[in-house]
């Protein structure tokens, strides 16, 4: 494994806020990376930096060993896929996908070999001829993406790709995306807000919060041991126990529901479940505290289901293994 | 009750539409009378058109004003059209500055424009004729080919020039291959907005001719001070039928141009 792209110390200022504090990640080849965070967090402002769109207030940016500040973006080996795919309007489906072999000039038998190859491969080829007015939002995405690719760039980068599109539509392009990364090896860096969408599909996530990277780990790392009480908040539900400075933090699913007064557990806390929420295959439950100003959530599966109700009182517990200690 | 109420609004519309075009309605009717006399209708004919053509004095004027038309509205077109690309790359506060006192000059009084116009040619001692008056009609066309290109300059965005320079494409390239065919129905709906406004002027052109440079407008208006003759008549039909069509596949051009965008 080598590192393809290398951030160093990279800072963006704009009009004398910052974006970005000093920052600093390396990425290895065929590595499919996701910057994750709430709009606002400089995610984009990363990836517009490494595609050359914005330049860093200082630090320095290396794709596979070559610095790239003073190099342009026409120049870089790296493509986009834009949020709103950024089709030409006044070109058809072959020509986007042509557009980017002609600008780098090449030979028109290999442009022709390259487009058919990509065509196939997008399931595009019966869609050559048409203009993206023509097409809908999940076809208009398979033209940015084999537009991107027919380049064979080093890195792909990949700017909210399926934000436009609705949630079915979205679960299956996950998928594909996800096995055309690991079929071409090309290095994806992809940015999202959506968590799962960052569960799914990346080798890795950086959780993003004010321009910082807060955790950068696999995606099982992330949510098991999540680092900080942004990231524990951030991804997935969670409940945050405070005692003093120090807080845990306790998923869920691990947070277990006894009838009051019996299997005593040195975790367990007395109170009162204040509503359920049905979902099919589990339930949520809020359970009010007696001992303290907070509301418990609690998945039940239903296959485990012991028939709770609202009103109910109960005792709740966890055990330590399933604690995360927070910073 | 809701029936009478729209049969009034309706109505309404109507008596509207009259007014405006009513006296040039008339002027166009009278184009055609046979009669010298304006006030009588006394049958149709050609002749005043017929007579038109064989008029030197209006052939002069006719090629006066299509030929400053022509050179101002090139020339305002690739001007502005420059300034509008140039216009983007400033910071948003620079930008609304130059898009304020790029749009002052549209609302400034004619009358003002055409006397600063003059006391400026006169002061670098520069003789009035064609010259003069095809950058007067520059001055005054600019400002709507920069207005017309920078709203649709803003409405494509900068993510499609990005992505051209993300496939490789240089900032010639770029321009080149994807702004300007984008833009394209604007400018030349900028040129033909450019072309109406100078063949039409009147108040500008009136201060800056020189005495070979008569245009339409200002022969009309020497023609009026020896009263109205079928012959203005049938010279203003033309102009206003050929100011029409004009405007009107301008305004086809710009809305082509803004459905192109949207998918």
């Amino acid at each position: 494994m080598k590192t393809m792209i290398n951030l160093e110390s990279i800072e963006k200022h704009f009009s004398g806020s910052v974006v970005v504090p000093p920052l600093s990640l390396s990425i290895q080849e065929g590595e499919f990376l996701t910057l994750l965070g709430p709009s606002g967090c400089g995610k984009t402002t990363l990836l517009r930096m490494i595609a050359g769109f914005e330049q860093p207030t200082a630090g320095e940016i290396y794709l596979d060993g070559k610095a790239l500040t003073s190099i342009p973006p026409y120049q870089r080996d790296m493509n986009m896929v834009f949020q709103q795919y950024a089709l030409f309007p006044h070109m058809n489906v072959e020509q986007n996908i042509l557009f980017g072999l002609k600008m780098k000039k090449v030979e028109a038998a290999e442009q022709q070999r390259r487009l058919e190859e990509v065509l196939q491969y997008t399931q595009l080829v019966e869609l050559r001829k048409r203009t993206p007015k023509q097409l809908s939002g999940g076809q208009q995405q398979r033209v940015a993406i084999a537009r991107a690719i027919v380049n064979n760039p080093k890195v792909l980068l990949l700017d909210e790709p399926l934000g436009a599109l609705d949630y079915q539509l979205r679960k299956s392009l996950q998928l594909e995306l996800k096995n055309l990364q690991k079929n071409l090896g090309i290095t994806f860096i992809y940015v999202t807000h959506d968590q799962e969408e960052a569960m799914a599909m990346s080798d890795r996530i950086a959780v993003m919060n004010k321009g910082r990277i807060e955790q950068i780990a696999t995606p099982a790392e992330i949510y098991n041991h999540p680092k900080t009480l942004f990231v524990a908040t951030f991804i997935g539900e969670n409940n945050i126990f405070r005692s003093g400075d120090a807080s845990i933090a306790v998923r869920p699913e691990k947070i277990k529901i006894y009838p009051k007064d019996s299997e005593l557990d040195k975790h367990r806390k007395n109170g009162t479940i204040t509503d359920m929420v049905f979902l099919g295959n589990m339930s949520k439950l809020f359970i009010r505290l007696e001992s303290e100003e907070m509301t418990v959530l609690a998945h039940e599966y239903a296959t485990e289901s012991r028939g709770w109700q609202a009103g109910d009182q109960v005792a709740i517990g966890w055990s330590q293994a399933d604690e995360v200690m927070l910073t | 009750m809701k029936a009478l109420r729209h049969r009034t609004m309706a109505g309404y519309s109507w008596a509207m539409l009259v007014f405006l075009y009513l006296p040039i309605a008339v002027l166009m009717l009278y184009s055609f009378n046979d009669s010298r006399i304006n006030a009588v209708w006394s049958g149709f004919t050609w002749k005043w058109y017929v007579s038109l053509f064989d008029n030197r004095q209006v052939m002069e004027a006719l090629w006066n004003s299509l030929s400053i038309a022509l050179i101002s509205s090139v020339l305002a077109t690739v001007f502005g059209t420059a300034a509008a690309l140039a216009m983007k790359h400033y910071s948003l506060r620079w930008r609304s500055v130059f898009n304020g006192l790029t749009y002052l000059p549209i609302v400034i009084p004619e009358i003002m424009m055409g006397l600063s116009l003059l006391v400026l040619f006169s002061q670098i001692h520069l003789e009035l004729g064609k010259l003069t008056l095809i950058m007067a009609h520059v001055t005054f066309s600019l400002p709507y080919v920069i207005v017309i290109i920078n709203t649709r300059l803003a409405d494509m965005g900068k993510e499609l020039e990005e992505a051209a320079q993300d496939l490789g494409a240089t900032a010639w390239e770029t321009l080149r291959h994807i702004t300007l065919p984008l833009i394209s129905p604007s400018i030349i709906a900028g040129f033909l907005m450019s072309f109406t406004l100078s063949l039409d002027d009147f108040v500008i052109s009136f201060f800056v001719a020189g005495p070979n440079s008569t245009t339409l407008p200002l022969y009309i208006y020497g023609l009026v001070k020896r009263g109205v003759s079928p012959e203005v008549n049938a010279l203003s039909t033309l102009l206003i039928v050929f100011t029409v069509l004009l405007v009107v596949a301008a305004e086809l051009f710009r809305r082509k141009d803004s459905k192109s965008l949207t998918f």
